[in-house]
């Protein structure tokens, strides 16, 4: 990744970039791939991303 | 020619014929007109006899008490009676009829009943103290007000007489020391001209211009026998109406005088009347004393009542004040307790406020990572229809041309050469038919 700071919403909009442009191309087999890799790690990230929001949302619940 | 008598001739026939006539002695009533002791130890008198109630003379004889009968009847008559043998005296005496031819008719007294004269002063006596009464004055003196403090002393008295040293010796040397002041006024105290000089001597108590709370007549001392002028209406009168008070001491043994009657206070003796100022000051002073003790133990007493009151009342504020504070925090305790009740009802309120707020957003959040969750499972999804891997793996294979996907079988010659790639390896292929329909 060589974004310095990772953003959910910024991450998301590269994925549905992704999907939309994969949609109307037509990518050779390694560009997709390419192309699916880099989405998915997106989508990995914003996966770790919830969770952290969620456990730190918990912690932050059970504060109280 | 008839031979005359001469004159002693007939005063001795006169004297002789009275001496057979009146042998005997004789007890007659009459009054002193007059009354002289000369030298020679004899009294010579004069009695009269007035009609009744008028001064006019009906009877008047000279009568002689013969010295020898005198020096017997003289004391013995001014013991009983208390008065000297004077004129206007009421006499009853025994009588002898005398005649002297040089003399005339005379009586010799041989003895004086002085029960009579007694009785005639009792009765004089009974009558000025009628007249006085009747001229409303007799009570007078009495009446006024007789000081508590009697200091101030007017003493009329003889300068001469006992009786005023003795009364000034036990006024001002008293053993309790208390100071009397007093001024002297001079009066005759016996005899015909006493009345009067009393008046004076009043008279110049009054002129003075010196106040004083009492007057003290005093006699005292000499014989006892000169009495009279102190019953004498004028003096009486006067006296009974002096605006201050008078002591009298005029010293005497029998009946008291009618002075010392109207007088506001009589004792017998001159020092009894100093005993009696004294005691008069002393009483006062001893009761002033005992009310000065009174007062002491009274406001002894008042004043351990205020104590113990204000003893009291200070306990008493002090619990009530106990009272107040305890009151204060219970009644602080209660509002503690309300307020905490309140704030923690408060708290409570908030806190389910918040708690279903948190609720809220916790089931917002869920809801917004369901969703992004949801998003992220969608393309992922979405993702895997372009991942040809996947697809792969599930059993679908990928025929590729010149490294592209083959997608249609338009342009496709028999010989060509195609890649398939599977699960698990790559198909090297040449065409050898194509169709545009599937069976």
């Amino acid at each position: 990744m060589t974004e310095k700071k990772f953003s959910y919403n910024a991450a998301m909009a590269e994925v549905e970039q992704i999907l939309d442009a994969l949609s109307k191309n037509d990518p050779d087999v390694d560009e997709l791939t390419r192309q699916v890799k880099r989405a998915t790690e997106l989508l990995q990230a914003c996966k770790q991303k919830l969770y952290e929001t969620d456990v730190e949302i918990q912690a932050v619940f059970e504060e109280k | 020619m008839m031979e005359a008598l001469t004159l002693l001739d007939l005063t001795q026939l006169v004297r002789n014929r009275l001496r057979r006539e009146f042998p005997d002695t004789y007890w007659i009533s009459a009054e002193i007109s007059e009354c002289k002791e000369h030298f020679s130890g004899h009294c010579y008198l004069e009695l009269v006899q007035k009609r009744d109630n008028s001064e006019a003379l009906c009877a008047k004889a000279r009568a002689t008490i013969w010295a020898n009968t005198w020096v017997n009847l003289k004391p013995a008559f001014e013991q009983q009676t208390g008065v000297r043998l004077q004129a206007g005296q009421k006499i009853m005496a025994e009588v002898a009829v005398d005649f002297h031819e040089l003399y005339g008719f005379s009586l010799v007294i041989r003895d004086i009943d002085p029960t009579y004269t007694i009785g005639d002063l009792s009765l004089r006596r009974q009558q000025v103290i009628r007249q006085l009464t009747e001229d409303g004055v007799f009570e007078l003196n009495k009446e006024l007000e007789w000081p508590v403090l009697p200091k101030r002393i007017a003493v009329i008295s003889s300068p001469s007489a006992a009786g005023y040293e003795d009364f000034m010796d036990q006024l001002h040397h008293n053993e309790l020391g208390i100071p009397f002041h007093t001024d002297f006024f001079a009066a005759t105290m016996q005899g015909d001209a006493a009345a009067a000089s009393i008046i004076d001597a009043l008279n110049a108590v009054q002129a003075s211009g010196e106040e004083f709370d009492v007057v003290v007549i005093i006699r005292g001392g000499g014989a006892t026998t000169d009495l009279r002028c102190f019953d004498e209406y004028e003096l009486c009168y006067y006296c009974a109406q002096y605006p201050l008070p008078l002591l009298t001491g005029i010293g005497h043994d029998r009946d008291s005088s009618v002075l010392d009657l109207v007088a506001h206070t009589s004792v017998k003796t001159p020092t009894a009347a100093a005993e009696h100022l004294i005691d008069c000051v002393s009483t006062e002073a001893y009761r002033l004393d005992a009310n000065l003790d009174k007062l002491q133990q009274r406001a002894t007493q008042l004043l351990d009542a205020y104590k113990r009151k204000l003893q009291t009342n200070t306990e008493r504020l002090r619990r009530n004040t106990s009272e107040g504070i305890h009151r204060a925090n219970v009644q602080v305790e209660r509002n503690q307790a309300e307020l905490y009740r309140r704030a923690n009802q408060l708290v409570l309120v908030r806190k389910q406020d918040a708690e279903s707020k948190a609720t809220r957003l916790s089931h917002r959040v869920q809801t917004l990572m369901e969703l992004q969750k949801h998003r992220l499972t969608l393309l992922e999804s979405r993702l895997e229809t372009f991942s040809p891997e996947i697809m792969i793996k599930r059993g679908f294979s990928l025929t590729l041309h010149q490294g592209k996907i083959l997608k249609s079988v338009q342009g496709l010659k028999p010989g060509t050469e195609l890649q398939t790639r599977l699960k698990d390896g790559t198909i090297y292929s040449t065409i050898i038919q194509t169709d545009t329909t599937h069976d």
